[in-house]
């Protein structure tokens, strides 16, 4: 190999390993504090309780209690944003909140321009039972009974159910509590409906002993825009503390009875 | 690299062979999967009814297999749908300037004239290349605006005789669908007076659609929007009239059952008989109307939504009433199915899910449409303590 070749692929050796020691230090992101406005600009559809709702202008419910959590372990003011459904992306995206809390599942199409941190709720499907006989897998069911809500989400899973399972009763009522009401008296085995309405319906028999299994999961995080790598860390590692320290359990216990059942 | 040196040296010594084998590495490169053929159904189905205003507002835009929209389409004719809307967003067919993608919007005609389906198309969807750096989709000025029209022009051209009504934009009356600027119906009027003789010259048969105004009650100077029954005012105001065809009416029940009666405080799905008392009161008596959004949601959270129970006799409460509404060419419901799951409240207002399983709703507007008989009960008594 020639000399001057050889001094060239030296040359473009050493100026790669420079630009990968270097470049970090001028990527803009690095350089962006995570929270550049001087506090937490959350954005929230306030018509979805009990995790956000606006009572006479007081915001209130598991998400605003979140996002104060938050900013108190940022050490930022909070700043709620209250938008309708259909805004909250395109107000993330324009710059006029830092995040996203409100419910909010991960979309697979907007993983290109935002994160989602871990989650801080499930309200999945849970299949629900009596204690003392607990139902744990569909199988189960075998001549068994599950009550759920007419129509409802839950009611599609039974359906596909009854089309590859050994034989069951279905159950639909018109509402929800009425499933769960079965369940309690004995005349179904088992109950198929969201984690959120059985928190909720728990409050009101709270020495009800029951047995839940996640049959679907349907995660709440927290959305933040995909450049702002920063606010993204912070916001993550903060909620991550909340979940280890019991502040977001104690938080959904003060809006419905919470176990982890995971 | 021994292989590969050898090869070159036998292909550099026979190059006539060498020929040979790059015509088969090319012949062999444009093999490819078999595509799954979807079969058109021959003779063309026409629509069976007893209900012509039932109509879908579908998501047929973002469905990326062929068999997909087929089976949305024969699902929307078997449950007695005459008609449904569909969303052709600008952005997504002229991706550059005057380069257009036409495969999906042809595709969706293909199957819904193949099905005896007629479609309403809504416009609007502003491609980057149109407007300025960091504005939304729903953002248009002056430049926008020529290019928008240029672009409903070759549409409406393209597709006269199988697409004869075109719905120019979507809730102008919201910040949010205005590019979030203030919302002006001056602005709006502007755009329809703009766009109205170049649409009849492309398609004399053409009804321009206008309106489709969102339910809301912000007064005016709010950030958000404009009330609907206002801003229809202030489109009349404005020197609207001779620039629609026909007004494109959005009324949605949200909690209240469908006989509730109109009231300019409320928003409930009688508000439509308001929008039309707009109309009348400004001379449009013999203007035709189409309600191309209504309906109810179920979701168990949401604050404007019913339970799945109670949306069934709602909607079909409503479709009765329609029948009533001599004014009213349509009454479609938002929305028959999304391609996949939405993960939002917004999955509360399909009839059919993503994985095509048919929810209890749909059979019962089947039911109606049809004239079939729904028999027993649909759920239990409340158990008793």
């Amino acid at each position: 190999m020639a000399q001057s070749t050889r001094r060239i692929i030296i040359g473009a050796v050493v100026v790669g390993i420079l630009a990968m020691i270097l470049l970090p230090l001028l990527n803009p992101s690095e350089k962006t504090p995570a929270f550049p406005h001087g506090m937490l600009r959350i954005a929230t559809d306030t018509s979805y309780p009990p995790y956000s709702r606006d009572v006479d202008g007081e915001l209130i419910g598991v998400d605003i209690a979140v996002g104060r959590a938050l900013g108190e372990a940022l050490g930022l003011p909070v700043q709620f944003v209250p938008l309708g459904i259909d805004a909250l992306y395109d107000a993330l995206k324009n710059d006029r909140v830092d995040l996203i809390i409100s419910a909010l599942q991960p979309e697979d199409i907007m993983r290109s321009e935002v994160r989602y941190t871990l989650p801080y709720f499930d309200d999945g499907l849970v299949m629900v039972s009596n204690a003392d006989m607990p139902i744990t897998t569909w199988q189960q069911l075998e001549n068994g009974a599950i009550a759920y809500e007419f129509g409802a989400y839950a009611d599609e899973i039974v359906r596909a159910w009854s089309r590859r399972v050994l034989p069951f009763d279905k159950m639909p009522y018109e509402l929800p509590e009425y499933a769960l009401d079965a369940v309690r008296l004995g005349l179904a085995q088992s109950a198929l409906l969201d984690m959120t309405t059985l928190g909720l319906y728990r409050q009101n028999y709270p020495d009800w002993a029951i047995h839940a299994t996640y049959i679907t999961h349907k995660p709440f995080t927290i959305a933040v825009r995909m450049d702002r790598e920063n606010t993204f860390i912070a916001t993550n590692d903060k909620l991550k503390e909340l979940l280890d320290n019991g502040t977001i359990a104690r938080i959904l216990n003060e809006w419905m009875v919470y176990d982890d059942w995971d | 690299m021994t292989i590969l040196y050898h090869l070159f040296k036998i292909l550099a010594h026979h190059w006539h062979w060498g020929i040979r084998f790059a015509i088969l590495l090319f012949l062999l490169s444009q093999i490819t999967a078999p595509r799954l053929r979807v079969m058109l159904e021959n003779p063309p189905k026409t629509v069976q009814t007893t209900q012509p205003k039932v109509c879908m507002h579908t998501d047929l835009v973002h469905e990326p297999p062929e068999s997909a929209i087929q089976m949305s389409l024969q699902l929307i004719r078997e449950m007695g749908a005459p008609t449904i809307v569909e969303f052709f967003p600008w952005a997504y067919i002229e991706r550059s300037p005057d380069v257009y993608d036409w495969h999906q919007p042809d595709l969706i005609l293909k199957h819904a004239q193949n099905q005896g389906v007629r479609v309403i198309a809504r416009m609007g969807f502003v491609p980057q290349w149109a407007r300025p750096k960091d504005t939304s989709f729903n953002y248009i000025d002056e430049d926008g605006l020529t290019h928008f029209i240029e672009f409903l022009v070759d549409f409406a051209t393209r597709y006269a005789g199988r697409i004869d009504h075109l719905i120019i934009w979507n809730e102008p009356n919201l910040a949010f669908e205005w590019g979030f600027l203030p919302t002006d119906p001056n602005r709006y009027v502007d755009m329809l007076k703009a766009v109205y003789e170049p649409l009849h010259r492309a398609n004399p048969t053409i009804t321009v659609l206008a309106g489709a105004l969102a339910p809301t009650l912000e007064p005016e100077g709010s950030p958000n929007g404009l009330d609907d029954l206002l801003y229809l005012q202030g489109m009349y105001d404005a020197g609207a009239q001779n620039y629609f065809d026909a007004l494109a009416i959005h009324t949605y029940g949200f909690i209240t059952p469908p006989e509730t009666p109109p009231d300019p405080r409320l928003l409930n799905f009688r508000r439509a008989e308001l929008i039309r008392e707009v109309m009348v009161a400004n001379g449009d008596t013999d203007k035709p109307t189409f309600i191309t959004e209504s309906g109810w949601n179920d979701n168990p959270r949401w604050t404007q939504a019913v339970r799945p129970s109670q949306r069934i006799a709602y909607t079909l409460s409503a479709f009765r009433i329609a029948e009533g509404w001599d004014w009213a060419d349509t009454l479609c419901l938002w929305i028959f199915r999304h391609p996949t799951p939405r993960n939002t409240h917004r999955d509360n207002f399909t009839l059919v899910t993503p994985f095509f399983q048919v929810k209890p709703i749909y059979y019962a507007i089947q039911a109606y449409a049809r004239g079939f008989a729904m028999e027993g009960a649909l759920w239990l008594n409340p158990p008793e303590e």
